[in-house]
């Protein structure tokens, strides 16, 4: 295998665009928190102690729980916590936290409606050179039939860290996957986030381009690559997936905009299934492409092999956007 | 953190001087009241509950410090009922103390009632957290532990266990955390009644010694018969600080079906049932028979 063709993301650092001056966004954002409130706590499997977060811990070592290998766990001490007055934010592998710990997020928290924040990191691909059992591509999937569980995905820094501080404001049940490795930013600032509100980042007028997490970044570099060749398009960040922002969705829709929807997870049950859902049961008709990953084996690379492989690429949103504004 | 909010009224604080032969007939009245519901509703978890009435009544007329007009009060002991499909048991305690009305008894498993066969946090005052899932409360009582050292607080959580309960994995990260972190405030009392849904606990799945696993987690473990009031009552008022370092397991050795001597002698039969008229006649008979 050649060197140049890796580029690996370390699975105990958090190399997504994220990496900023001061430490990484999640760290960063708790440290800011923790000096706000004495309610925060920080409670990981065994993975609190890498650049992620690390620089809450070593500020704030009294409000790290680590659980040792044990995720199921990791989600009731949280609520346990949250029941007793706590902000917790349990922090996992995206591979294992929704799929193995559904039922303690289920029943101890959303049911209960503590106010915990569980964030996936390393989500969709980002480990995908582990293996199979690394790949996160059915986590919205898992969470979306929970009542009371809000789901949102973050495009890149700034919207992480508004995203965190709308979990702890909120004071619900939030899940949050982290920003991908391969996304570029999107916000300067801090994104005002409403719960369950898309986020309209750039408007044009002839086609409009949805995306979520990884999808928000690429449909933003795609709006701009369209625009060269004289395509105006409108980006949405659908920033929620629960609640789900079927007004705006709707209103795109009803006005004729062709809709690319762009997402790193598994198409047939995340972000592009919520719109042909949400359309169908208003009965709007809409033209629709999906930019995602299929409901199958995926292989085993680095994320932006694996991104280029299954064409969760600027060029596959770009062609799509081309083809639906020239109808 | 919010502040404790008001102190208890002096009555409601804990080792109240409920005398043993009180606290004797509190269980047995436990058991009629858990009869009594189920026939408003038409189906519950007898015999389960009937293994657990003795550590019921020493717990809520005794041990734990609570104060039923305040049920948030941020320094009260927490009391997680693991296996939650007694939680029939738990509405007649909570009533009498005050928590909600008795009325609400009448309506127990009714479609919107607030008293259901397993206990809603959100629901009823006086429920420190839901249950119905095995093996998740013992992690959650863990995770108050933390709580109340986060803010140096004095309260301990008390976790109900079922022996079936054992089986699940979850149950054990939760007692090598426990251990881990020094939680002397979380006390685990296993209804050992040696009985789970397709058998006889230990033939489906051995879990003895529970005592000796417990041990090997890091905990201190003492094994009693859990229908001795008395023994419970002194095992109970000689829990160690709750600052103290080492969390305890209270192994209660128990019958199914305890006090009502035709379901001690079936008592699968009886883990969700209903009595028709005349054995419902006989089981509180016998059950009457003891409190006078």
């Amino acid at each position: 295998m050649s060197s140049e063709s890796i580029e690996m993301v370390d699975p105990f650092s958090y190399t997504s665009a994220a990496e900023v001056e001061g430490g990484a966004i999640i760290g960063r954002t708790l440290i800011e928190l923790a000096h706000e409130r004495d309610d925060i706590v920080l409670i990981a499997p065994d993975i609190g102690r890498g650049p992620a977060t690390m620089s809450f811990i070593e500020a704030f070592p009294d409000r790290y729980i680590d659980t040792g290998i044990a995720e199921a766990n990791s989600v009731s001490i949280a609520a346990g916590l949250a029941a007793s007055g706590y902000r917790p934010f349990v922090f996992g592998i995206g591979a294992f936290l929704a799929p193995k710990c559904a039922e303690q997020i289920r029943t101890d928290v959303a049911a209960n409606r503590l106010p915990v924040t569980l964030i996936s990191a390393w989500g969709g691909l980002d480990m995908g050179y582990f293996g199979a059992s690394h790949h996160s591509l059915e986590d919205i999937s898992i969470l979306r039939g929970m009542p009371h569980l809000s789901i949102a995905s973050a495009a890149d820094n700034a919207a992480m860290r508004s995203l965190m501080r709308a979990g702890v404001a909120d004071g619900l049940p939030l899940y949050i996957r982290a920003p991908s490795s391969a996304a570029l930013d999107v916000y300067k600032g801090s994104p005002p986030f409403v719960r369950g509100a898309a986020n309209v980042v750039v408007t044009g007028k002839d086609v409009a381009l949805i995306g979520t997490g990884l999808g928000t970044s690429l449909c933003v570099q795609a709006a701009a690559a369209l625009q060269e060749s004289g395509v105006s398009a409108t980006v949405i960040d659908m920033v929620y997936l629960k609640p789900f922002d079927g007004e705006t969705l709707c209103r795109l829709a009803g006005e004729g905009y062709g809709l690319v929807i762009v997402e790193e997870h598994n198409t047939s049950a995340g972000l592009a299934s919520l719109v042909a859902e949400t359309l169908g049961r208003r009965g709007i008709a809409a033209r629709l492409e999906a930019v995602g990953l299929p409901d199958d084996d995926l292989a085993v690379a680095v994320p932006q092999q694996l991104l280029d492989r299954y064409g969760l690429t600027v060029e596959a949103i770009v062609s799509k956007a081309q083809g639906l504004s020239s109808r | 953190m919010p502040d404790s909010t008001k102190s208890p009224s002096p009555a409601k604080t804990r080792q109240r001087p409920c005398s043993i032969q009180e606290l004797r007939r509190r269980a047995e009245w436990i058991r009629l009241e858990t009869i009594r519901q189920i026939a408003g509703a038409g189906l519950g978890h007898y015999s389960s509950t009937f293994s657990a009435a003795e550590i019921l009544a020493v717990l809520y007329y005794r041990t734990l410090r609570l104060d039923p007009a305040n049920p948030q009060w941020l320094d009260r002991d927490r009391f997680l009922l693991g296996k939650g499909h007694i939680a029939v048991g738990l509405w007649p305690i909570l009533a009498d103390l005050g928590y909600f009305p008795r009325a609400w008894l009448e309506d127990f498993g009714k479609i919107d009632a607030p008293l259901t066969d397993h206990p809603n946090m959100r629901d009823v005052p006086g429920i420190d957290f839901s249950s119905g899932s095995l093996g998740h409360n013992l992690s959650v009582g863990a995770g108050m532990c933390l709580a109340s050292r986060l803010r140096s607080g004095g309260e301990r959580a008390f976790v109900l266990l079922g022996d079936g309960e054992l089986h699940e994995g979850q149950l054990w990260e939760a007692a090598m955390l426990a251990s881990h972190y020094k939680l002397g405030n979380l006390i685990a009392i296993v209804d050992a009644n040696g009985s789970s849904a397709n058998g006889p606990t230990s033939d489906v799945m051995n879990i003895e010694p529970i005592a000796g696993r417990f041990e090997a987690f890091g905990w201190r473990a003492v094994e009693i018969d859990g229908h001795d009031v008395a023994r419970i009552v002194e095992v109970l008022d000689g829990l160690p600080d709750s600052k103290s370092d080492v969390p305890t397991v209270i192994v209660a050795r128990t019958l199914k079906g305890k006090g009502v001597s035709f379901m001690e002698a079936s008592p699968r039969d009886w883990h969700l049932g209903f009595l028709g008229p005349a054995d419902r006649q006989r089981a509180e008979e016998e059950i009457r028979s003891r409190m006078t």
